[in-house]
């Protein structure tokens, strides 16, 4: 489970003055929860979710995850927090461009001390899963975005995280594309994963078992999604 | 555009530092053909007798060029084994100075001998008539009324083993005061005399030499340094998304600082090495001649490139902490 409470988080602007991303917001994800964040540019949905994964400090407040004070802890702490609590997905895929599909996939399993032998057989058992064992030894530039940004999911699930947090999952792919990884995203937490997807697409926020939107760094709804996906 | 700059970089420094060596080394060789910077003779031999070049029958003891290797160590260039013998020829009392071991039979005659014994085709100092194979320039001390021959020659006109000098040439900068001062100390049983080939003047050519070499070095380090400093910083920012990466699948701060430095020190050293190459191939295209000399210099490549890859794992360190601890959001999101 993961608690968000009360955190604000505010950036200095560049011509001066400050500018409040979050302003106490407050949010419980519970285990096996699919919650989508919709707002407008500039709502706070991306600082609330790297804030959640342990990557920006707030200003105030607290984010406590599976029982951790994720700011409470030490940066190296947070680091292996980060490697075996959270997967990142990301808009624009961020694959390291000289590895492998494979090797990108391995990588958060390496780093998590686990032999290189452990770590490819997870990563080949997801990428498999995933449509692309044909693609084991492509480099990132050799793949389709819609392959990319399943490459991008199967490195967030290589540890096994609690939660998946996912940032404009589908803002580079094309409508069949986006269409596919969001039918992995539900079959993901159909089968218990706990997922946060950021997106400025109300569609498929809205398939989406509950929605949550930003306005102005603030919640200003938090409901049951209108419209559940056919499988 | 990293490793090129280092490449640049590097291949000046070993071009520079080799065409240094070989400068140095025709300077040296101009300077010894005046004479050693140092003497060891045997105890006893007065400043007249030295002057004459009668050293008496007195040798060295027996490994005094092994002991003064050890003592003087990389500040020696040579240590060459003399043995002076006076003899009569064509009835007067010559020093006959046997050096060296790469000369055919025949003898070598200093100038003054030569025009008094009105220049001879042969000589006979005891083995026979022997040609007559060079007449020395005037050097302006006693060599020139002596008599040259190989060592073994000499040796074998003596009836025994052994030599009574040994002269010394050391490296560029190098005074042979203090040179002289550490053979004393290392109580030798010798005499050390001064080689009287003006060693103010040598010191100051070779000082000058030496300290020219050392500021070229000193300044090509600081602009090696500052370039691997700014590359280091230009390429890890273009990798800042991929740094970002490693941070939000969970590298820790220290991970990715070593990611950071060990990619610039494999970059310093690669740049480095094909910079090095380059530089001594430069230093043979400036002078062919010195070729087998410059290649001799390998270590200097060597040096050179384990130089750069030292700068590249240092300059990196600055941009490497602030990448390990900045906030990275800004990063993963302007891919």
């Amino acid at each position: 489970m993961i608690e968000v409470n009360e955190v604000c988080r505010t950036f200095r602007a560049p011509g001066g003055g400050v500018v409040q991303a979050l302003d106490a917001v407050s949010l419980t994800i519970r285990q096996g929860e699919l919650l989508a964040v919709v707002g407008a540019s500039g709502s706070g949905k991306s600082t609330l979710l790297f804030t959640v994964g342990g990557l920006s400090a707030p200003t105030t407040g607290r984010v406590v995850i599976d029982g951790h004070s994720v700011y409470d802890l030490d940066q190296g702490q947070r680091a292996a927090l980060r490697r075996t609590s959270v997967g990142f997905v990301f808009q624009t895929f961020n694959l390291v461009p000289y590895l492998t599909t494979l090797e990108n996939v391995m990588l958060p399993s390496l780093l998590a001390g686990r032999t290189r032998a452990e770590a490819e057989a997870t990563a080949v058992r997801l990428l498999e899963r995933l449509g692309l064992a044909a693609r084991l030894r492509h480099r990132p530039a050799q793949l389709s975005v819609g392959e990319r940004q399943r490459a991008g999911i199967a490195r967030s699930l290589v540890n096994a995280p609690g939660v998946i947090l996912a940032d404009e999952p589908t803002g580079n792919l094309d409508p069949e594309s986006a269409a596919q990884v969001m039918r992995l995203f539900h079959q993901l937490n159909e089968e218990g994963q706990t997922i946060v997807i950021v997106t400025h697409d109300l569609d498929l926020a809205e398939q989406a078992p509950r929605v949550v939107r930003l306005r102005s760094g603030v919640i200003a709804e938090d409901r049951p999604g209108l419209r559940r996906l056919a499988s | 555009m990293a490793a090129a700059l280092e490449a640049t970089a590097a291949a000046l420094a070993t071009g520079l530092e080799l065409v240094a060596r070989g400068r140095e080394e025709v300077t040296n060789e101009r300077i010894d053909g005046v004479g050693p910077a140092l003497r060891l003779v045997p105890i006893g031999v007065g400043g007249s007798e030295l002057m004459r070049l009668n050293l008496g029958g007195k040798p060295l003891p027996p490994g005094t060029a092994k002991r003064v290797a050890t003592v003087l160590g990389p500040d020696l260039r040579e240590a060459r084994e003399r043995l002076v013998l006076q003899l009569d020829i064509a009835g007067r009392s010559v020093p006959v100075v046997g050096v060296g071991s790469g000369r055919p039979a025949g003898v070598e005659l200093g100038s003054a001998l030569a025009e008094a014994l009105g220049q001879p085709a042969t000589l006979d100092v005891g083995r026979g008539p022997e040609p007559v194979l060079l007449v020395r320039a005037a050097t302006g001390s006693s060599e020139d009324g002596a008599v040259f021959l190989t060592l073994v020659a000499a040796k074998a006109l003596a009836g025994e083993d052994r030599v009574n000098e040994l002269q010394l040439f050391l490296r560029a900068g190098v005074p042979p005061e203090a040179a002289s001062a550490r053979l004393e100390a290392a109580a030798l049983q010798v005499q050390v005399v001064p080689g009287g080939r003006g060693a103010a003047a040598d010191q100051e050519v070779q000082g000058a030499l030496a300290r020219g070499r050392r500021l070229a070095q000193g300044v090509l380090a600081l602009l090696l340094g500052l370039g691997l400093a700014v590359t280091a910083h230009l390429d890890a920012a273009e990798r800042r998304s991929e740094v970002a990466t490693l941070r939000a699948v969970g590298a820790d701060a220290a991970t990715v600082a070593w990611t950071i430095m060990a990619r610039s020190t494999v970059l310093g050293l690669a740049g480095g090495a094909v910079g090095a190459l380059a530089g001594v191939a430069l230093a043979v295209a400036q002078d062919p001649s010195a070729a087998p000399r410059l290649v001799a210099e390998w270590p200097v490549a060597l040096s050179v490139a384990g130089l750069c890859a030292l700068l590249g794992a240092l300059s990196a360190g600055p941009t490497a902490a602030a990448m390990a601890t900045r906030d990275p959001v800004p990063w993963l999101q302007e891919s």
